[in-house]
């Protein structure tokens, strides 16, 4: 039977890595992401995952070595990170996509060092966009539940294989807790399904993974890489589509919020979503229609979702809680790209290494959008 | 097929050595390459029953697509995680119930062993692992053309320590002692062996999957075109070293015991030398120093103490 | 030659190369001198075979060193080895399939 708990970000993460009977997760500690790995190693020692082999190892780049080591045995492989830990496995993350591996990673976001500092913002998990990964970027507690769950369906699917990452912001979503639905473990499990992985380290039938290429076969592999996300995007609506029949939540590539009608809207993602949402829901009680874009996957990039979300808007803001110095916002730059030129996009920029941004903050975007009805670059300082 | 029984009995003659190739001819190493007739001791020790992990180097380019010479599972992630690749391997192998009876190998080069992945390395070990890891030991970069790492003899000469004018000795700087390190770290077993003696290194082999736990084995393996020596003289080279006392052939089993697994002839240190390219610009004199200290460690082996410099 | 990108067709799990052992590459090509057995001589001790660092060398019926030449790379650490001399090397003529005599 499923139940009601009040559990924090990485609690949430730790209940599905349990209920996805994940076999192998290899961790090591950092802040904010630790309390994932310290609750499974409490639930091993309690002797509730008989069939989990967990283990510490000295280092990121160690724990994501093991990773791949472990998923290319076959067995299911979960790990999590956060902050300069995933910078420090970055060097791997295009090995495992391109490896076609479908190990399922959490990031618990933390802006970068330096100056070093505790709170989320995400250029840690943008910093991985290029790496070949699914990439999801989750808005609630229940939310992280419920994807890491999907991810394995998602990643084991034999057109997609490829590894997925799922971002939670530190501490907003980390160390809240909020009610979360924890399903019935049979439920999962028949839901999850593992079939026998293809390509894997088996000594009665040996073959070579991750030798070298050619330089005629390397861009095949690349562009298989490109065509494998592709069509990941429609297993993954899929698999939404699977989860609402069975666990009755629905999820959506890219989430829109009172954009019926809307005349001005902002694209944003993560924990910050939910205070746009309130602010949008103040305005519209005002009479003023406005609408929030939230997009939830960031890779494979659902340009087409986004350009039917927006399309019959022209006053378009988008919300980035990240920096590409000398460049701007990332997801602005993404979002403008896939939207027709007609169209005002705007760059505002803000939460970075967690600073607050109110409602307040967010009616002004709208009220500023709706205003000036013209292209604009600004920083909620 | 059900899995086969690893043989892991110890051999006294080579008549003994399967004759089952487990790494077939056709790769892209140099004519007389050590470190793939390295390969092909190892899984002829240990058998079938193998996983084979590669850290980038030369042997990352025996398996070029559509072409593998391994009849292992073998694969290849990175250059400084062979050792962690390798825990994660066995993590799943636990996860799966199938770690028993299986070996696992790294085979690593001294670069990615001695320099970038010691870290890894030294994990591996400390979490009493078990794992055989073992580093094909050229003193050098080889992949990239022969650049100093840490396991670069004194004054050899790499392409990023050349004698110069000012600089006459090559590599001023003295290997780690590695072995030691990994037996002061916990390896269950540690030891060096050499391609010329490929009896001894099997049953080091051997020693090392029955130890039980983490296991290191420092290989020597002869480069041909980064030492400077004919194709054929490989094994020969590797012989001479052993016989002159620069490369000891030894073990340290989980108990501290240091063990000589050969006793050297002790041949001139000149004498090994003389073939080798890297070594042609030292004088008589500072081959004499070289002599000495080769000279008092053997003393103090003799008395029962255990091989503490890494000179060569 | 210019593709649209929904012509690449999606392998799926098989979109990295894995590799199984079978497909052959010939190195034979690469020497320019080749190890010739006389079997006469041979007292099979099996140095030549164990020390061919490419495993080019297999034992025959008869417990004598059968070289394949289309990967040996004509290193010559068989001849090297071998105690009795009874391999010796030739230039590599025009044809490769040289027999072992």
């Amino acid at each position: 039977m499923s139940k009601k708990e009040l559990l924090d970000g990485n609690q949430a993460a730790a209940w599905a890595v349990k209920l996805a009977n994940v076999q192998s997760f290899p961790c090591f500690p950092i802040t904010p992401q630790t309390e994932i790995i310290e609750t499974i190693a409490k639930w091993k020692a309690d002797g509730k995952l008989k069939n989990l082999v967990f283990n510490e190892l000295e280092s990121e780049h160690s724990v994501i070595s093991a990773a791949l080591g472990s998923q290319m045995t076959g067995a299911r492989t979960f790990t999590a990170t956060s902050s300069q830990g995933i910078m420090l496995m970055h060097e791997i993350l295009p090995i495992i996509s391109g490896t076609r591996m479908p190990l399922v990673m959490v990031n618990v976001s933390r802006a970068l060092s330096a100056p070093i500092t505790l709170w989320p913002d995400h250029n840690d998990f943008l910093a991985m966009r290029d790496a070949g990964w699914i990439m999801f970027c989750c808005e609630t507690n229940q939310e992280v539940l419920d994807t890491i769950i999907m991810a394995y369906k998602i990643a084991e699917n034999k057109k997609v294989m490829l590894p997925v990452l799922i971002n939670m912001d530190g501490f907003i979503h980390s160390y809240t807790r909020t009610e979360v639905e924890i399903p019935d473990q049979k439920k999962v499990s028949k839901f999850l399904m593992k079939t026998k992985q293809k390509n894997r380290l088996d000594v009665k039938k040996p073959m070579t993974l991750g030798g070298a290429v050619l330089e005629e076969e390397y861009i095949k592999y690349r562009s298989q890489l490109h065509s494998a996300h592709l069509e990941a995007i429609n297993v993954i609506k899929n698999v939404q589509k699977k989860w609402k029949d069975k666990f009755k939540r629905r999820y959506y590539v890219v989430e829109e919020y009172g954009m019926k009608n809307a005349k001005a809207a902002l694209v944003i993602m993560g924990s910050y979503s939910t205070i746009a949402k309130s602010a949008v829901d103040n305005l519209k009680s005002k009479g003023i229609n406005v609408g929030i874009v939230r997009l939830r996957l960031i890779r494979p990039f659902p340009s087409d979702e986004i350009r039917s979300a927006l399309g019959h808007v022209n006053e378009i803001g988008v919300f980035d809680q990240n920096l590409s110095p000398g460049l701007g916002g990332i997801l602005y730059s993404e979002v403008k790209a896939c939207l027709k030129k007609n169209k005002n996009v705007s760059s505002f920029i803000g939460g970075l290494g967690g600073k607050p941004v109110s409602e307040k903050d967010f009616e002004e975007i709208f009220k500023t959008l709706l205003r000036e009805k013209k292209e604009m670059r600004k920083w909620v300082m | 097929m059900g899995n086969v029984k690893n043989n892991l009995k110890e051999i006294k003659t080579i008549k003994e050595i399967p004759e089952e190739e487990l790494v077939t001819g056709g790769t892209f190493a140099c004519g007389g390459c050590n470190a793939i007739y390295g390969t092909r001791l190892t899984l002829k020790a240990l058998g079938k029953n193998t996983i084979m992990v590669n850290t980038s180097g030369c042997m990352t380019l025996t398996a070029i697509y559509p072409f593998t010479p391994y009849k292992v599972p073998w694969v290849h992630n990175a250059i400084e995680n062979g050792a962690s690749t390798a825990s994660g391997i066995l993590m799943g192998l636990k996860a799966l119930k199938k770690d028993k009876n299986t070996n696992i190998v790294v085979y690593a080069g001294d670069g990615a062993t001695y320099d970038i992945g010691l870290q890894a390395l030294s994990g591996m070990v400390s979490r009493n692992e078990k794992i055989i890891y073992i580093c094909y030991n050229n003193g050098t970069f080889g992949n990239t053309g022969f650049q100093k790492s840490a396991a670069t003899p004194y004054g050899a000469n790499t392409t990023t320590t050349p004698p110069g004018k000012k600089s006459e000795i090559g590599n001023i700087f003295k290997r780690k002692n590695i072995v030691k390190m990994m037996h002061i770290n916990g390896a269950a077993y540690s030891a060096t062996a050499s391609t010329s003696h490929p009896v001894d290194y099997i049953n080091k082999l051997r020693r090392a999957a029955k130890s039980g736990g983490p296991a290191f084995i420092d290989l020597l393996c002869p480069c041909i075109p980064g030492w400077g020596i004919e194709e054929s003289q490989g094994s020969r080279i590797g012989e001479k070293l052993v016989e002159s006392g620069m490369w000891p052939l030894y073990e340290i089993n989980k108990k501290g015991e240091f063990i000589l697994t050969h006793k050297p002839k002790m041949i001139p240190v000149k004498e090994a030398m003389k073939n080798q390219k890297r070594f042609q610009h030292l004088d008589s004199k500072q081959i004499k120093e070289i002599q000495k200290i080769i000279n008092t460690e053997w003393e103090k082996i003799k008395k029962g103490g255990i091989w503490t410099t890494e000179f060569y | 030659m210019l593709l649209d990108e929904d012509k690449i067709k999606n392998k799926g799990e098989d979109g990295t190369p894995v590799i199984q052992h079978g497909y052959k590459k010939n190195t034979g090509t690469w020497k320019i001198k080749m190890p010739i057995v006389d079997k006469k001589k041979c007292i099979k001790c099996k140095q030549c075979w164990l020390n061919c660092p490419e495993g080019a060398i297999s034992m025959g019926k008869d417990g004598k060193p059968v070289i394949d030449y289309s990967i040996c790379k004509g290193c010559l650490v068989c001849v090297e080895h071998c105690p009795v001399k009874a391999m010796t090397e030739k230039k590599v003529g025009c044809s490769l399939e040289e027999k072992n005599e």
